[in-house]
């Protein structure tokens, strides 16, 4: 099954304009109303998410929750001022009272004559295909999603009779978005989004460790066979059990293995916030000025990718309206690309790159990563865990931050082993790793062929938006490890 | 309905109004969860409870003498709980009409109907609840206008300016906002009360530079009434110095030292302190002191304090979100676990009553009683001689289950009690069980961090990692 662009924005059209008695006239109009006043740009944003979650707890599925989020964003943009107003009705009456908000926060002392600039809106050319699915939850009822988070309980408690708590969620998110602007972008989304997670308690003769995993993307329930289940569990409660027998964290500079998967963090944190088109617009990154110079090894690539098929971070189009698409940040080492919203394209005369997100219509879009990984190299993984005399191989992380400015970044560890001659020994625990973006890909030195993505919350200043982090294994060398142990 | 908090003109507006941003009164608001409770009942559930919220204000944000954003706030939600037999359904929508409280009030329901029965969950008891304990002052509406936001935030930008040294120093954003919120809570006991509250805030982001190398700055001002703001020349000239302060830093390499943590971001210790005794923690046992009550968690010099009552403060709260009232009180006394962080379900899971803490921990205050009054940043410096004052924490963190404590941070070194060198580019690592029980000494340099107060902390030895 496969829907196109104009399938998208006609179900778009349905649920969020014709429902709410709203026509591309009245878009049309208020579009008009938001430029009228000498501005460069506008738009209006119109978003209706449902969301429903589903909680295990010692056993018992005996919580739920249902939500729904909808309202209409309405923003102009002037030079680098940017004025903006919601509501959470969406109604011609909301149209005028948020365009007129809009306008009255508008940069003072601009305040050029109306111009009666008419706005013609039209349907995107281009198609994209993200996601296969238009609903999330795809024909699962809600005794199945029950049922489905009874089958994690009873897996995890299988795994070991150490693990003794089990808490798991199950959230199923459906959002409709549409999006119209003054340049005459008119372009609709339907995105589906599930997420299950587990997290456990292992207890030991002497001390308890807790372990967490979570799966998910722009699919239906229906994906998560048996297979996919068992898969998280064991990631969930290997975490635990390991940690009850781990070993402070060494400390110091040393050689790092890290696994593939969600570990990609470190290209999320070290470069890829760095290289958000806005942080560039505004001389904030620590990468400013080095476009087309060596921020990584040779053979290091990196993609940020919206259309990587059904992951959690892709995109059929961005909150502005532009075709979601795969931007190549880093080639063969070197750095050639940033990611754009539409604001900071302009301003810095780049090309867009479908990079402009927001959380919610009651929020600004920003330049925001989707799927951002590093590709696949030639090394099998243990013939990389081999190589390393003496070392760590950290395998799972909590997640990590940046000081994009500085360049300063971090990521922490939850399941990490020291390497001994070559061979992987003792767990250890607290392992934090920090370095410096422009400094740390260099020092990558064996990229392997198992590239995997892992799923994500990423947060910038207050918003929160899914995403997708990825890597193969890697091995970096000389990187500062911090921990407790001597 | 919401509408009309946005047609309100945001311009010149007159300053007379005691409403602020805000369109509706809190009689508006109690409608609105009485008839979600009324609908749940009608439905047939045992008992709800539903809280409506609705928020208002202004943000502006300036870089290089212009308006960056200038965002006009205006949002409201309505949640219902609904429990059927120990089954407990929510929901949540934006819209108050009617129709969307029919429609999220029935999903609630029929969701409810397919879960499983925990006969700890619902209401608070009848008893419990704050039908008439007093309210808390909390709303001091500025009526501020975009244009006097504006103003504010320039201020902060002209200070940064006036903070000249040989290195630059700009302003990546300066923010001014003030915002007001309206709250109503209603159970099917029959329990209805509103409160309304405001909140001011000043922001200022710096980066400097000399050379390539650039650092960050941060400055904030948070508060409820505008006359307790800092002032923009304060917000400014500490977010300036913070950034010019961290230019030529250098790493630290691998080594134990005493480190003493600035006020400013001592907070997070507290926080990792009374994450120990959540309901949650104790109940999932998520914690590496389960049965905390009795128990020793800190050093015996150590106390802390809750006061859900504070006039104006960022974290009190006549009753909590269930309508429970909290009480000032011990949470650790001279070392010792006196108190929990309960709701109802979680109380019970316990057997114990809620301690008024659904929705979150109230105004805390860490107390030592070795602090005496001249305990200033500079004795705090000198008691520890030569280590870390650490004035920044990126990421990492602890874990509560085991205490493994693991941060990447930045701060300045000292030597006998004078700062030397600005550092950054380590880690700081140890176990929360024996740091609590080593706090040397905490300073009479209280920084409020929203519901926390701390001066700063002395620990002995910590590990660091680095080059």
């Amino acid at each position: 099954m496969s829907f196109t662009a104009a399938d998208r924005l006609a179900r778009a059209q349905t649920q969020l304009l014709a429902a709410n008695d709203l026509d591309i006239n009245k878009l049309q109009n208020g579009l008009a109303d938001l430029w009228g006043r000498g501005a460069d740009y506008g738009d209006l944003y119109f978003e209706m998410t449902t969301r429903d979650t589903w909680s295990l707890e010692r056993g018992k599925v005996a919580r739920a929750a249902f939500g729904i989020s909808q309202g209409i964003g309405a923003r102009t943009v002037t030079g680098e001022n940017t004025a903006f107003a919601y509501s959470s009705d969406i109604s011609s009456k909301a149209i005028d009272a948020v365009t007129a908000a809009a306008r009255a926060m508008q940069s003072h002392g601009r305040d050029v004559a109306e111009t009666g600039r008419g706005v013609e809106i039209k349907a995107l050319s281009q198609d994209s295909q993200a996601y296969s699915t238009l609903e999330a939850a795809g024909g699962i009822d809600t005794i199945q999603k029950v049922a489905l988070l009874r089958r994690l309980d009873d897996l995890a408690r299988a795994v070991d009779p150490r693990i003794t708590e089990v808490n798991a969620q199950l959230a199923v998110e459906d959002a409709t978005i549409l999006v119209c602007a003054t340049d005459g972008t008119l372009a609709g989304d339907i995105r589906p989004q599930v997420r299950v997670n587990i997290s456990v308690v292992a207890e030991g003769n002497t001390r308890r460790a807790s372990g967490s995993a979570g799966d998910g993307g722009r699919f239906t329930l229906g994906e998560f066979n048996d297979g996919r289940l068992e898969k998280m569990v064991r990631k969930a409660t290997s975490i635990a059990l390991t940690n009850l027998e781990a070993i402070p964290s060494p400390a110091g500079e040393m050689t790092v293995v890290l696994g593939n998967g969600f570990p990609g963090v470190l290209l999320h944190e070290a470069i890829g916030h760095g290289l958000e088109g806005d942080f560039h617009r505004k001389r904030e990154s620590v990468f400013n000025g080095m476009m087309g110079q060596r921020i990584a090894a040779p053979g290091v690539n990196v993609f940020d990718d919206a259309t990587v098929p059904d992951a959690r971070g892709s995109l059929n189009i961005d909150d502005e309206g532009v075709v979601g698409q795969r931007t190549m940040l880093i080639e063969d080492g070197r750095l050639v690309g940033l990611m754009q919203d539409k604001t900071s394209a302009r301003i810095m005369k780049d090309r867009m790159t479908g990079n402009g997100r927001r959380q919610s219509y009651a929020d600004l879009p920003m330049t925001r990563m989707t799927n951002t990984f590093l590709e696949r190299g030639p090394y099998a993984p243990e013939e990389i865990i081999a190589s390393v005399k003496n070392g760590i191989y950290a395998v799972e992380f909590s997640g990590g931050t940046v000081d994009i400015t500085s360049g300063q970044f971090n990521f922490s560890a939850e399941k990490a082993f020291l390497i001994e001659d070559g061979k992987v020994t003792a767990p250890i625990e607290g392992a934090t790793l920090i370095g410096v973006g422009n400094g740390a890909l260099k020092h990558i030195s064996m990229i392997g062929n198992d590239l995997e993505l892992g799923i994500g919350f990423c947060g910038k200043a207050g918003q929160t938006v899914p995403v997708c982090v990825g890597q193969p294994t890697i091995r970096i060398d000389n990187i500062v490890v911090g921990g407790a142990g001597a | 309905m919401s509408i009309g908090s946005l047609s309100r003109p945001v311009e010149g507006a007159p300053r007379e109004g005691v409403d602020g941003y805000l369109l509706q009164s809190e009689a508006d608001l109690a409608k609105a969860v009485t008839y979600a409770v009324e609908r749940s009942t009608a439905l047939g559930a045992g008992g709800a409870i539903a809280r409506v919220n609705e928020g208002g204000g202004i943000s502006i944000t300036v870089a290089n003498g212009e308006v960056e954003n200038a965002v006009r706030d205006g949002n409201q939600s309505l949640q219902i709980t609904v429990f059927l037999d120990g089954r407990t359904g929510m929901a949540s929508t934006e819209s108050l009409s009617r129709n969307a409280i029919d429609r999220v009030v029935e999903q609630a329901i029929s969701m409810a109907r397919q879960l499983e029965p925990d006969e700890e969950a619902g209401l608070a008891d009848r008893d419990t609840l704050a039908w008439d304990g007093p309210s808390v002052p909390l709303f001091a509406p500025s009526g501020h206008n975009a244009m006097e936001l504006t103003d504010a935030a320039m201020a902060i930008e002209a200070a940064v300016k006036a903070t000249a040294t040989a290195d630059a120093v700009r302003v990546s954003e300066a923010g001014a906002a003030s915002q007001d919120a309206r709250f109503a809570l209603a159970t099917s006991q029959g329990f209805c009360r509103t409160g309304s509250s405001s909140m001011q805030h000043r922001w200022c982001q710096t980066i400097a530079q000399r050379g390539d190398e650039m650092k960050q700055g941060h400055w904030a001002s948070s508060v409820r009434r505008i006359e307790e703001l800092e002032s923009a020349e304060q917000v400014g000239h500490l977010a300036a110095k913070r950034a010019l302060d961290m230019l030529g830093a250098e790493g630290l390499t691998t080594r134990r030292v005493p480190v003493l943590i600035d006020s400013t971001v001592a907070s997070s210790l507290v926080r990792d302190m009374c994450g120990q005794l959540s309901g949650g923690a104790q109940f999932q046992r998520m914690t590496f002191l389960p049965d905390a009550m009795g128990q020793v968690l800190t050093t015996a010099h150590l106390s802390v304090t809750e006061d859900p009552f504070e006039p104006f403060g960022l974290a009190s709260a006549a009753f909590d979100s269930e309508g429970v009232a909290g009480t000032r009180r011990d949470i650790i006394r001279d070392g010792v676990v006196k108190g929990l962080f309960l709701d109802t379900r979680m109380g019970r899971k316990l057997g114990r009553a809620s301690t008024g803490n659904a929705g979150g921990m109230r105004n805390l205050a860490l107390i030592s009683s070795l602090t005496a009054p001249t305990d200033d940043l500079h004795a705090m410096l000198r008691k520890m001689g030569t280590g870390l004052w650490l004035t920044r924490f990126m990421g990492g963190g602890s874990n509560p289950a085991t205490g493994v404590y693991s941060r990447a941070a930045a701060g300045f070194w000292v030597e006998n009690g004078q700062v030397t060198q600005a550092i950054q580019g380590f880690t700081v690592a140890g176990n929360l069980q024996e740091m609590f029980k080593a706090i040397v000494a905490v300073g009479a340099d209280t920084y409020r961090d929203g519901a926390i107060r701390v001066g700063s902390i002395l620990l002995p030895d910590m590990q660091i990692a680095g080059r």
